[in-house]
């Protein structure tokens, strides 16, 4: 069944040519035998004049360069244009060039006396008339300020400084703001529409520009943007299994001065991979203070996949909203593990020794597990061992590291395989190349001379990605200054 | 000395009838034209100036007009490549495009083009016009305002006639949901 959408293509694709001669023979046919088509045939013809109009410019006649001008289709030919040479003039031809001439002489003086006339009429209609053009949003936007400029000229383009009366009024007819400026040395003016302004459904603006004691106005009705406001989503975790509850909420705000409504109707509903909405999924509510929410129990059985929850307004008061989130089978942890480092930080052949152990998550310690250690450091393996758990399940590492470590790129990784549950712990190895990135952060951005300041340092190992300070030195602390003597007064790590 | 005489006037004939016939050709099309550079170079001022351009380019080879079977696409042919000179030109580039982000809401401008202008769906249209790719906007003006048939637009812009008639097709789609907005 073709749609009528479907059909006005068709059909303009028939005026334009564009179907196959059987394929357009038989919609000939539909447009003779079914008045519905006849309609929409008739339709289309409109569509297609309108087509043809915008295409064309009727603008006032252009002179193209004269041919019967030798001058000028000398210049445009690059040669002469005269037929024949003086020699082969006859007599009769002679006369018809002169009465040719004459004629293009009377011809002349009525162009020339025309070209003046007019001159002297546009001069005058300059002189009279003032083309008021007012630009801008073609819809207002609640709660904020929309800008119209406008432009006084004369007829020919040239600047006017007149004195413009605007108001905008309310659907009522009812003042909303009134104002009497005057346009600027290069005739404009910009007239802003405040954004407290209590906008209803549209408004509309009306300008008026005096010159020389006459009036020109220009009056436009603009419609209000419905779309007043925006919703934020959030759910309580991006992936979750069957069998859960997705809670979500959701914040709308003002789209200007993000303003929060007291209630607004809303549609919550969710969709699933191939975009069809989930059964009982769907839930109308109302916001209280700009927040909506609710929760949805997914099925056992459903299929995992890229799940979208929609927020939609019921009433077009916010754009529709969206949020996507997994719904995928995943495995619990069978093991709690650790791994700690015995001490903050290693340098370059510093023997480092951490503690492993693992649990099971029904209980117990993970006795016997068997495991497989790795430790690298800038890319290459220094230590590798495959040593069973205690039946405390607790393993201690010890390796040395290099003497030379050039980036201090470490990890030390443990494979833990307890009867057929196979997991993985790893942790960065802290490595100090006793290279400190020392910052200073002075309270109010710079040092002030004769008066106390104070000031943040802070130091950062260059390569670890994070530097404890040895035990005994702290190595930040805020300090008080006076213009010469800096003593520390507070210790903030 | 007869036959020489009866030869340049024959010439001359020749050239007036093809001045004649160019003359005529541009005040019928003229409109059409105009419209068609207008929405290749994108603003009156240049279109006008490649209308005459474009005249003096076919006085040019006003000789070669005897051999031309269609007249019309001949000139709007010459249009389109004089129009694509200007518009490629690299100075055009930084002058302000036809179309902008505000839309001009009224305006007392007494002449009648602006007066239809501000005809909601006209202006609308119009737009969509404007807006529409360079490929389909070449395809559909010289269908429109050219009378072309498909085999003469595929060869006068150099394209295969499946993808001429796949632009009509995209830029009379594009102009119709132009004209269906409510």
């Amino acid at each position: 069944m073709q749609t009528n959408d479907e059909l006005q293509a068709r059909l303009l694709e028939l005026l334009y040519d564009l179907l196959p001669d059987d394929e357009a023979a038989e919609l000939r046919r539909r447009v003779d035998g079914d008045p519905a088509v006849a309609a929409a045939y008739a339709e289309i013809q409109r569509t297609a004049k309108l087509l043809a109009d915008a295409a064309r410019l009727q603008a006032p006649r252009i002179t193209l360069p004269s041919v019967e001008n030798p001058e000028t289709a000398k210049r445009a030919s690059g040669r002469d244009v005269r037929p024949a040479s003086a020699a082969a003039r006859a007599p009769l031809a002679r006369a018809a060039r002169w009465a040719t001439a004459l004629a293009a002489g009377v011809l002349l003086a009525v162009t020339a006396g025309g070209f003046f006339y007019q001159r002297g009429q546009v001069s005058q209609i300059a002189a009279d008339h003032l083309r008021l053009v007012v630009t801008g949003p073609a819809k207002l936007q609640p709660r904020a300020t929309n800008e119209y400029s406008v432009s006084t000229t004369s007829v020919t383009g040239a600047p006017l400084p007149v004195e413009v009366q605007y108001a905008i009024y309310a659907p009522d007819g009812h003042p909303l703001v009134e104002n009497k400026l005057r346009t600027s040395a290069d005739g404009r003016l910009v007239i802003a529409v405040p954004a407290d302004l209590p906008l209803a459904k549209f408004a509309r603006l009306d300008v008026l520009a005096v010159n020389a004691g006459k009036l020109e106005r220009v009056q436009a009705e603009l419609p209000v943007d419905s779309v007043h406001y925006v919703t934020h989503l959030a759910l309580d975790k991006p992936l979750y299994q069957p069998g859960e509850t997705v809670y979500y909420r959701s914040l709308t705000l003002g789209r200007f001065g993000l303003n929060t409504p007291q209630e607004m109707p809303i549609h919550f509903e969710m969709h699933d991979p191939s975009g069809a909405v989930v059964a009982g999924s769907p839930l109308d509510g109302v916001t209280q203070q700009g927040v909506g929410n609710g929760a949805f129990a997914i099925p056992e059985e459903s299929a995992g996949g890229q799940f979208t929850l929609v927020a939609r307004s019921l009433d077009g008061a916010f754009p529709e909203e969206t949020k996507t989130f997994f719904i995928r089978r995943y495995r619990l942890p069978r093991l709690k593990k650790d791994l700690e480092f015995t001490r903050d930080s290693y340098t370059p052949g510093d023997k480092v020794i951490a503690d492993f152990a693992a649990k099971r998550a029904e209980g117990g310690p993970a006795a016997q597990a068997a495991l497989r250690i790795t430790a690298s450091v800038d890319g290459a393996t220094v230590y590798q061992s495959t040593p069973q758990a205690s039946p405390a399940g607790t393993q201690r590492i010890e390796f040395t590291l290099p003497a030379k470590i050039e980036t201090g790129d470490g990890q030390l990784a443990v494979v833990i395989d307890d009867g057929g549950t196979r997991e993985t712990i790893a942790k960065t190895i802290p490595i100090n190349l006793g290279k400190v990135d020392v910052k200073f952060y002075p309270e109010g951005g710079d040092l002030a001379t004769r008066w106390a300041s104070r000031s943040t340092s802070r130091a950062r190992s260059s390569t670890a990605p994070a530097m404890k300070p040895p035990r005994s030195r702290p190595a930040t602390r805020a300090w008080a200054c006076s213009s010469s003597r800096p003593r520390p007064t507070k210790r903030t790590a | 000395m007869n036959a020489t005489r009866s030869t340049l006037t024959a010439q001359a004939a020749d050239d007036r009838h093809a001045a004649g016939a160019l003359e005529e050709a541009f005040a019928r099309y003229q409109d059409e034209l105009l419209g068609t550079l207008y929405y290749l170079v994108g603003n009156l001022e240049d279109a006008r100036d490649t209308l005459q351009e474009t005249f003096l380019k076919c006085w040019r080879h006003r000789d070669g007009l005897g051999e031309i079977d269609n007249l019309k696409a001949w000139i709007f042919r010459i249009a389109l490549n004089t129009g694509r000179d200007l518009r490629g030109a690299a100075w055009r580039r930084l002058r302000t495009p036809m179309t902008g982000d505000e839309l001009m809401l009224a305006t007392n401008d007494p002449s009648p083009q602006a007066n239809l202008e501000n005809k909601e769906q006209l202006a609308r249209v119009r737009q969509a016009l404007g807006d529409l790719r360079q490929e389909e906007q070449e395809v559909f003006l010289l269908r429109q305002n050219a009378q072309m048939t498909y085999d003469e637009i595929a060869q006068a812009v150099g394209i295969p006639l499946s993808t001429v008639k796949t632009r009509m097709r995209l830029a009379i789609g594009k102009l119709r949901a132009a004209v269906a907005q409510p």
